[in-house]
């Protein structure tokens, strides 16, 4: 009941008649609303997404009826337009309520070319296809977008589109051992702008090796996207290729045995087959093959042990094979025998750095391995002969990073020992900060407790070199420099750079702790590097900021291939009053004149000039010049080191000579510091160890020559240090009943453990996957016979992988290490090009076929439709239902005088305001006397009563005289304002109340 | 700004003869016996037309330089697409109004383009050498040789319409007739050849013809009549315009070399401005290599408008390079960092 009695006061009791005409505002609003909301939506301007929403207009009858039957007394005009602002307010609500999209029409046609860069497609093909995106877009109409995205495995934005196509070079680096045609598309349709007719240019072969582009297919085409193909065509009916080499299980030293290799051939031929052993050529003979698969077996003799890699390659005669890449295969054979040390010294460095310490490794009777840091292998699985390796004082820019890695994989995987021995070289000083070797070493590089240590500032100005992927190299060599330097010290980076909110020289980011790394490597990539006219304004910049710095040390390095405007003497001066040192590195420099002013500039201010004839020397130039800001990170004083942790290392040494150097380092949380150089209440570790993974790795932040360790090197306990170190890092061996073995099966590896264990017993195994370009990931393994387990992983390229295989139960902690090489990419083993997969995927979409010959016009001149797109204007709505609110109830409760308003433009009507108001008041004065005067006046019918105050106010409004403010003389005794009267009114009732 | 009531808008009064009278008829708004809050005729006109000015203003950007210039009218902004060289998609970086309007565009690898002018490139070759560096400007000389400044060699090359190599002069140096890198060249009234150099020897020489020097005047530096890499440069009746791009000016001498002064050096507000052309009307326009605009001027250094901004759609310019008007008052840029040749009409 209370509900009903709830809606039946929503509505007013009906006090007017009602009829057409006073429906008749009502009628038209609606007519009207409906008009103009249907007009919008059939001619697609504004488009409303939750149309329901329109039943509330049911609701606007309800508001006429209130304000029909309302009290609201406003009356001719006015009631009309308080009547329409609600109704307008109610329609703005409702079509609010409805979710307005305005519509946007656009007839530009966007364009990405999906290039395919995979190693099937080749140099030729390639440029031809890449001459014909430059072809096409350069015809395009100009307020057409084209962009270009490039892709192998793995897909990426060379340029979005845009109606400039300003290509330079393909610097996007994408693997390019395989294909994936979604990974390509998707990308591609991700950056085509919504509002833009949308158009896909997919060149490939239609060799896909990952991915499934037709679960893309109904995406695209849902979305409107079309995708012409323009199909690489290429087929071999004559190929020859090798599958694999099979190697012996179990091998002995001084015996014989066979490698077998697969062959296989689409036809039977003749060619030479060649075997290499680590590098070197063992075998070399003419074979004839039957179409299908052959095997020949080639007789392996082994003299040693080691590790033995072993490439077998077929050459096929002329005209007999499409693909070479696929006429290789790899294997490898590890003989296991007597552990060595391998000693990596750097090549440019002083044998007697390391010659104390790998003389008294003979004595200790170790095997030792010298070699220099470029020598060493790339692979951990190449790392197996060795029991521990020894850096000798060699700096980090002596090595590449497939080379750390190898080392780091070796420690932690295969349990190789690793020490690290100082110098100037070592640990933070030779660069080693947030390599793979600081992850495995017991200490870390970066300085952050100590107050006294001199931090450095280093400004890079990367200017933009007229060579191919001339921003991409300056952005790498960046990256490496800020990688080497401390936490503490500072990096910055200065570019001409345009788009974005500024434009010209300017900071890419202000000097910066390098501890921000992950921070600024973002920055880097984003960049947007611009030939600059002037060295001036960037080296000015630099300075102010070098200048503004609190670091000990100050460099500058310029890259550019010198043709920017030079510098005025002045400012060169300035770095000279500074003491801040300027490398210059020339690229590809034009003629004499640019080397002349990079080799003044840096010779002027104390720095060095580097003229690399190779861009590939320009990251190691780069940490080298990073490095000058490490210097500091030396101790070059006295000291007697103190023992800390007791360590079988130092079993029977009581005391040790004093040191005459060393580098600082931070110990590492989980890190053993045997011997320790403690300095007021700083102590720095000078002997630290710990296990890493499967292997121990040590740190002697000293040297162990004839410089700071020199009266270590005459130590009678010298020999006997050295000897116990190496046996508290070398790996030890544990005996092992696991076999591991992987196989390639397409592009899936397969490992299979098999259990040799004498008693029986159930394992628990786990296997650990690594693979090329830093994959790492967990193998599931499972039982497939007795005592045999298999794992399958998926291979994402060529490389190198590696499995450990750690086992548990009963008793049982042991571990296996398996790995194969894959020399070639799985595409390589299609011998013809799918142009059906690609004539698919253009039908799916729309699409058309290309055929290569077609000019720009023809591309993109096609039949086009208008493209609609979308976006919510409920903003706008809100804004005019937020004026349109205050407007409803100043239209019902503000009165406003015109003559007034009117008067303040000028109208020479203003004096008759007073007038107006007056008469208002006089309106008020009456209708309160009417009401005040009897009851039965409500009893009148409505429309009477209204009738009668119309008339009223009609004689009150226009009076011929007098003023209103000149007032009947019986209402002189009143109080003249509302306020007073409603307060003599108040009384009045009070006073009858008392009464 | 400041308001002015009513004396001021007279002007507009006076353009409406109908109103003028009622203008002079009002009372004073001022008068004593209308209440302050009433007068007003005043304070409310002054609110109202000071809210409008201020919104006006406000929607506009605020009172920034920029915002302030005029735009240059550009009825059609046409793109030209370079012809690319197999994969490469090279830049202009130059570009001169040669024959019968034709447009001549220097490249990033070395060609020379004649472009009709209906924007089709019609001829094509290839300059001597490009492996050090590739050249910057080039011009078209009364004679019919097409000059261009041969920037990494050091040296002016003549080459026929045809593309026949005539020969060079100039080589490495700082004497008379020696270049580091010539970087603008142009044509005076006399038949004389102006070419300005940076490479910290930033100067101009003049030339006869045949290429014996007459005068060398300018030096590195930022004082007036120095410059720091002249890398445009424009003749107009008698006076050299040079656009001194890292000094962010344009610089004024005689045909002898005499400074006469520095165009707008505080209120053009040029950012590298790293070519400039005369326009037959008299009038100079000047491309901006660090605003990706083209900036028009009159020879007294006043500002005439402006046109584009830094972008990749029509109505931007990235780094633009070069710039030349035909006789048709069509003015060509070499949008380097677009890749492409844009003409406008104005």
């Amino acid at each position: 009941m209370k509900i009903l009695r709830t809606m039946a006061a929503a509505v007013v009791p009906r006090r007017r008649p009602v009829d057409l005409r006073s429906a008749l505002p009502l009628i038209v609003f609606l007519v009207c609303f409906g008009a103009v909301c249907l007009g919008l939506e059939l001619t697609d301007v504004v488009l409303f997404a939750v149309p329901s929403a329109f039943w509330l207009t049911l609701v606007m009858p309800w508001l006429w009826w209130m304000h029909h039957h309302g009290l609201h007394g406003l009356a001719g005009a006015r009631s009309h337009i308080a009547l329409l602002t609600r109704l307008v307010v109610a329609a703005v609500l409702i079509a609010l309520l409805a979710h307005p999209r305005a519509v946007r029409k656009s007839d530009k046609l966007s364009v990405v070319y999906a290039l395919d860069v995979s190693r099937s497609i080749g140099n030729k093909a390639g440029d031809q296809a890449l001459s014909y995106v430059m072809r096409t877009v350069q015809d395009k109409p100009a307020d057409d977008q084209a962009g270009l995205v490039v892709f192998g495995r793995h897909a990426a934005v060379e340029l979005p589109p845009r109606e400039s196509f300003p290509f330079e070079a393909i610097n996007a680096r994408v693997p390019r051992d395989g294909s994936s045609l979604e990974r390509a598309l998707s990308l591609s349709a991700a950056v085509l702008p919504g509002e833009h007719v949308g158009r896909i240019v997919l060149v490939s072969d239609g060799a896909q090796t990952e991915g499934d582009v037709h679960a893309l297919l109904p995406e695209l085409s849902a979305r409107g996207i079309s995708v012409d193909v323009l199909p690489i065509e290429y087929g071999f009916d004559r190929e020859v290729w090798l599958e694999r080499i099979d190697m012996p299980r179990v091998v002995k030293l001084g015996e014989t045995y066979e490698a077998a290799i697969i062959l296989s051939s689409l036809q039977a031929g003749a060619g030479t087959l060649v075997l290499l052993e680590n590098d070197h050529e063992v075998h070399r003979q003419q074979v004839s093959f039957e179409a299908g698969k052959n095997r020949f077996a080639l007789p392996l003799h082994f003299r040693e042990a080691g590790y033995y890699e072993y490439v077998a390659r077929i050459e096929p005669l002329p005209n007999e094979d499409g693909w070479k890449a696929n006429n290789v295969a790899m294997n490898y054979l590890y003989l296991k025998g007597e552990g060595k040390v391998l000693v990596i010294t750097d090549p440019a460095g002083d044998p007697r750095e390391w010659e104390p310490m790998v003389e008294a490794m003979h004595k200790a009777e170790l095997a030792v391995e010298l070699r220099q840091a470029y020598a060493v292998p790339g692979d951990a699985l190449s790392l197996l002969p060795y029991d521990s390796i020894v850096f000798a004082n060699v700096p980090a820019d002596a090595f590449n990073a497939l080379q750390f890695r190898a080392i780091h994989d070796a420690v932690r995987d295969q349990g190789t020992g690793l020490l690290m021995v100082g110098g100037r070289n070592g640990f933070g000083a030779g660069g080693y900060n947030r390599t793979p070797i600081e992850t495995a070493l017991p200490v870390a590089m970066d300085i952050k407790k100590k107050k006294v240590l001199p931090k450095g500032a280093l400004a890079i100005i990367l200017h933009t070199c007229e060579f191919p992927e001339g921003n991409t190299w300056g952005k790498r060599i960046a990256k490496e420099a800020m990688r080497v330097l401390g936490a503490r010290d500072e990096v910055g980076v200065l570019v001409y750079s345009w788009g974005g909110d500024t434009t010209g020289e300017q900071w890419l980011f202000p000097l910066t702790p390098a501890s921000k790394y992950e921070e600024l490597v973002p920055l880097i990539n984003n960049a947007q590097i611009g030939d600059m006219p002037s060295f001036a304004t960037t080296m000015k910049l630099g300075l102010e900021g070098l200048l503004a710095s609190d670091a000990a040390t100050r460099h500058m390095i310029i890259i550019s291939d010198g043709d920017p405007s030079p510098p005025t003497p002045a400012l060169v001066d300035r770095f000279v009053e500074a003491k801040i040192s300027i490398t210059t590195v020339a690229i590809n420099p034009h003629g004499g004149q640019a080397v002349t002013i990079m080799e003044t500039i840096a010779g002027e201010t104390g720095g060095r000039y580097y003229f690399p004839q190779d861009p590939y020397e320009l990251p190691s130039i780069f940490i080298k010049e990073a490095k000058t800001l490490k210097r500091s990170m030396i101790q070059n004083r006295t000291f007697t080191p103190s023992f800390r942790f007791p360590s079988p290392i130092v079993k029977g040494i009581t005391a040790v000579p004093p040191l005459h150097g060393y580098v600082l380092t931070m110990p590492k949380a989980q890190a053993r510091d045997v011997l320790v150089h403690t300095e007021d209440s700083d102590t720095d570790p000078v002997l630290s160890i710990w296990r890493y993974g499967l292997g121990t790795t040590a740190a002697f932040t000293s040297s162990l020559d004839s410089n700071w360790g020199r009266e270590w090197v005459d130590w009678e306990q010298y020999r006997a240090f050295v000897k116990q170190l190496m046996a508290g890092v070398c790996r030890v061996d544990h005996k092992s009943h696991l076999y591991a073995s992987c196989v390639a099966d397409g592009t899936t590896g397969i490992v299979t453990i098999e259990d040799y264990h004498p008693g029986a017993s159930f394992l628990e195994l786990r296997a650990e996957l690594t693979g090329p370009g830093g994959m790492r990931e967990t193998v599931p393994v499972r039982q497939v016979g007795p005592r045999t387990y298999r794992g399958t992983f998926p291979m994402t390229g060529a490389g190198r992988y590696q499995v450990l295989v750690a086992a548990a139960g009963e008793d049982r902690q042991e571990q296996a290490i398996s790995g194969l090489t894959v020399p070639y990419s799985p595409e390589f083993l299609r011998f013809r090009s799918n142009p059906i997969l690609l004539r698919r995927v253009a039908k799916a979409t729309g699409g058309r076929l290309l055929t290569g010959e077609e000019t720009g016009t023809e591309v993109f001149g096609i039949d086009r439709r208008d493209r609609l797109t979308t976006r919510s204007i409920a903003a706008w709505f809100l804004w005019v239902l937020a004026c349109l609110i205050p407007l409803d109830v100043a239209v019902r409760r503000v009165q406003l005088d015109w003559r007034l308003v009117a008067g303040w433009f000028g109208s020479r009507r203003a004096k008759e305001s007073t007038a107006t108001l007056g008469a208002l008041l006089k309106r008020k004065q009456d209708v309160d006397t009417t009401l005040a005067a009897g009851k039965d006046a409500a009893a009148r019918p409505v429309v009477a009563a209204r009738r009668q105050r119309r008339a009223a106010a009609k004689r009150t409004v226009r009076p011929p005289t007098p003023p209103p403010l000149e007032a009947p003389p019986e209402r002189e005794e009143e109080p003249e304002t509302t306020t007073g009267r409603l307060l003599a009114r108040k009384r009045k009732w009070k006073s009858k109340d008392d009464k | 700004m400041s308001l002015e009531p009513r004396s001021d808008s007279r002007n507009v009064a006076q353009g409406r003869a109908q109103r003028s009278d009622r203008v002079r008829t009002r009372p004073s708004p001022l008068s004593p016996s209308v209440p302050l809050c009433l007068r007003g005729g005043v304070l409310p006109w002054l609110w109202v037309r000071h809210a409008v000015l201020s919104a006006v203003l406000l929607l506009s950007g605020g009172c920034r330089e920029a915002s302030l210039a005029p735009e240059l009218p550009v009825r059609s902004f046409s793109v030209w697409a370079m012809p690319p060289e197999g994969t490469v998609l090279p830049a202009p970086r130059a570009v001169a109004t040669g024959n019968e309007n034709q447009a001549l565009v220097l490249d990033t690898i070395g060609r020379v383009l004649v472009f009709a002018p209906d924007g089709k490139a019609v001829q094509r070759w290839s300059m001597p050498e490009t492996k050090v560096g590739r050249p910057e400007d080039i011009c078209l000389l009364r004679d019919g040789r097409i000059a261009v400044a041969d920037t990494h060699y050091h040296r002016i090359v003549f080459f026929s319409q045809e593309g026949e190599h005539l020969g060079t002069f100039g080589r490495h140096g700082t004497g008379a007739g020696e270049f580091i890198y010539p970087v603008a060249i142009v044509q005076g009234g006399d038949e004389s050849i102006y070419v300005a150099e940076y490479g910290s020897n930033d100067r101009v020489q003049k030339f006869t013809p045949q290429g014996d020097c007459i005068l060398a005047f300018g030096d590195f530096g930022t004082d007036p009549g120095k410059f720091q890499r002249p890398s445009g440069i424009a003749w107009l009746d008698g006076r050299l315009y040079v656009a001194d791009a890292i000094n962010n000016r344009v610089q004024v001498f005689t045909e002898s070399g005499e400074f006469k002064g520095v165009l707008g050096e505080q209120t053009l507000q040029l950012r590298f401005p790293y070519d400039i052309a005369a326009a037959p009307d008299g009038t100079l326009f000047v491309a901006e290599y660090g605003s990706g605009r083209v900036t028009r001027l009159d020879t007294n250094g006043r500002l005439l408008g402006r046109y584009g901004k830094i972008g990749t759609g029509n109505g931007c310019f990235v780094t633009p390079w070069g710039i030349a008007v035909d006789g048709r008052c069509r003015v060509r840029v070499a949008d380097t960092g677009n890749r492409r040749m844009v003409e406008l009409t104005l």
